[in-house]
């Protein structure tokens, strides 16, 4: 059960944005291990937490604490797999096995993403793929934004806001995979 | 390199329309320019039959293979470079396809008919060179963006029936670009007096409060469309190989190598005009008994000429070759190609008036258009320095430029 964690959560929200920061890394590292569970019983909270993460300077958090890098991640990465399970929405706009790494190029934080079309899931998570379809590269709050929600993936690369290596027409099957999980990410269940 | 059957077919009954059509007006046309829309759709109506164009039907087989580009912007410019200019600048309306509904509705009959004019808004009064801050902003509001700000030299911008224009997407705090169309918005427009290409319009437009749909922001349109299930190059009509350096070398320096290797060989479609006007002269007109061919000087001008010429041609083919494999030479061999070619063909161009002697000079004659043509080469589309900068960061990685 994630109960206390979710009202320790909700508690942090009634703080302002600095000393949420200075909550994370603690109430990450209790999140590790349970992310899965914690998404699926409290999904709202989980999208108002990487919503209020949204609002933050991600590539300094990141510098500042090293160690939560990838708690983060795969507390995001749960969030998306968990929200997108059995979405038809999204599996439908898996056609193609795809996998990319992420990589933020203002602070150490790796990723990866990686779609099976027979399956139509998707699965993420931190680190890098041995060998990946595509490279993303730019700064952590677009990486996080691309997931989120916050950046519109195809906008976002018309504005230079991120670099993407690898065949143009798998970053284009892309495109809508991520437009359709940040869908799901933004929206309260 | 060597063209396929195809390619030289194509070549041939474009040659053979430019001879027969072209040919006998240019001079006339091109001393009472700039045209105006209509003569200007009546080419464009004529080449779209040679499958030359920007409608959905004849774009991809005509920017879809880069020698039919490439053998475009030769052929058309050794007859008549403005008309290659006016031609190629209306690029931007094959985005039509892709804008808001208002757009479409307005523009896509004519587009599909051929008839959809566009045009390029890069360059500002305050500079051309520097185009990574744009002072013309984009504000948005509700669901449209609003435009405010100058753009000058635009290409076509009299008569085009739409104009990207690079803006600050200040919603983005992001470069963008945003397709007006005439239908639905106006601006004012003030032509500019040239020195060359006399036959295109290149005019100075003033955006003051200019509503667009926010679906014209060309970002938005890429994403709608690839939301759509379109490809890349179901958008932009260039080959794969081009495409797939939107990801490598970034979707606009991707589109401004293909741009500037089509300017090399307008620059080469000049050179070779002005070499074989030259040479027949050189072979006709007798001093000290001879034909002036005879004598060694202008021989050493010739060769001049000729080698300017054969060097100009063979690294702009390097140049369309590397677009049509995707190397990441493209962006250097294009930049290499546009500068080297556009400043040769000024001096092959010089060097051919100096063979007319003072019939080079004079305005019946085709001699001083070719070299009025050939000095603005060096300055549209960046200049030869701003080339010579792109080359050396494509060679140090390091930029003199940003
Ligand atoms: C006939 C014609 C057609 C055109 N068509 C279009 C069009 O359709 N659409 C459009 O948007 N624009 C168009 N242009 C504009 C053209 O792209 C610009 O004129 C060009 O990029 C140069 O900008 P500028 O004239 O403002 O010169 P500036 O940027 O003011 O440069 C002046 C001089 O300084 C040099 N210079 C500048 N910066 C540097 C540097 N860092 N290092 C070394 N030298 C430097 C330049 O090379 C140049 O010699 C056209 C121009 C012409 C002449």
């Amino acid at each position: 059960m994630t109960d206390e964690l979710a009202r320790r959560i909700e508690a942090s929200f009634e703080k302002d944005d600095d000393q949420l920061e200075e909550d994370l890394p603690e109430l990450l590292d209790d999140i590790d291990g349970q992310a899965d569970e914690l998404v699926r019983e409290h999904p709202a909270l989980v999208s108002r937490l990487l919503g209020r993460m949204q609002e933050m300077d991600i590539a300094e958090f990141v510098s500042e604490n090293p160690e939560t890098a990838d708690q983060f991640q795969e507390l995001l990465w749960a969030g998306v797999r968990v929200l997108a399970e059995n979405d038809d929405e999204v599996s439908e706009q898996i056609t193609e096995d795809i996998s990319v790494n992420f990589e933020a190029d203002d602070c150490p934080m790796t990723g990866h993403l990686r779609t099976d079309a027979d399956a139509g899931t998707v699965t993420g998570g931190s680190g890098h793929l041995d060998d990946s379809d595509l490279t993303i590269t730019g700064p952590a709050d677009t990486l996080v934004g691309l997931i989120t929600g916050g950046v519109d993936p195809i906008q976002g690369f018309m504005q230079q806001k991120y670099e993407m290596d690898g065949p143009v027409h798998k970053g284009t099957r892309l495109a809508p995979i991520m437009n359709s999980l940040s869908e799901k990410a933004a929206t309260p269940q | 390199m060597r063209l396929t059957a195809e390619q030289e077919a194509f070549r041939d009954d474009l040659r053979q329309y430019l001879d027969s059509e072209v040919d006998p007006v240019v001079d006339d046309l091109d001393e009472n320019g700039p045209l105006d829309r209509e003569t200007l759709l009546t080419f464009i109506r004529d080449l779209r039959e040679l499958g030359i164009g920007f409608d959905p039907e004849t774009a991809p087989q005509f920017f879809g293979d880069v020698w039919r580009f490439v053998i475009t912007a030769e052929e058309v410019s050794r007859v008549w470079p403005s008309l290659n200019v006016g031609l190629m600048m209306s690029f931007p309306s094959v985005f039509v396809r892709f804008a808001s509904s208002e757009t479409r509705e307005a523009m896509l009959p004519k587009l599909e008919r051929g008839e959809c004019l566009g045009s390029l808004a890069v360059t500002e009064p305050s500079g051309g060179s520097d185009t990574a801050r744009p002072r013309t902003t984009a504000r948005k509001e509700g669901e449209e963006f609003v435009l405010n700000g100058q753009k000058t030299w635009v290409g076509n911008a009299h008569y085009a029936d739409v104009v990207l224009v690079v803006a600050e997407d200040e919603s983005a705090g992001a470069q963008d670009m945003f397709l007006v169309d005439r239908e639905n918005a106006s601006f004012e427009t003030e032509e500019l007096e040239k020195l060359g290409w006399k036959g295109v319009s290149n005019a100075r437009i003033t955006f003051d409060e200019v509503r667009v749909p926010a679906d014209n922001r060309l970002s938005t349109m890429f994403s709608n469309a690839i939301g759509a299930g379109n490809d890349m190059n179901d958008i932009v009509p260039f080959p794969e190989s081009v495409t797939q350096l939107f990801f490598e070398q970034k979707p606009l320096n991707a589109t401004f190598s293909f741009m500037r290797t089509g300017m090399a060989f307008m620059a080469v479609g000049i050179m070779q005009a002005a070499f074989d006007e030259a040479l027949a002269h050189a072979t006709d007109r007798e001093t000290f008994g001879s034909p002036i061919g005879g004598h060694q000087l202008v021989q050493e001008t010739l060769y001049d000429m000729r080698v300017g010429l054969e060097t100009s041609r063979q690294l702009a083919r390097r140049a369309a070759e590397s677009l049509e494999t995707g190397s990441e030479d493209a962006r250097l061999l294009s930049s290499m190609a546009k500068g080297y070619t556009s400043e040769t063909c000024v001096d092959v161009t010089s060097n051919a008036i100096q063979v007319f002697g003072g019939e080079g000079l004079k305005t019946d004659n085709r001699l001083e258009r070719y070299f009025r043509d050939a000095r603005v080469m060096p300055i549209p589309d960046g200049t030869t320095e701003i080339q010579k900068l792109i080359v050396g960061k494509e060679l140090t990685d390091l930029s003199a430029y940003t």
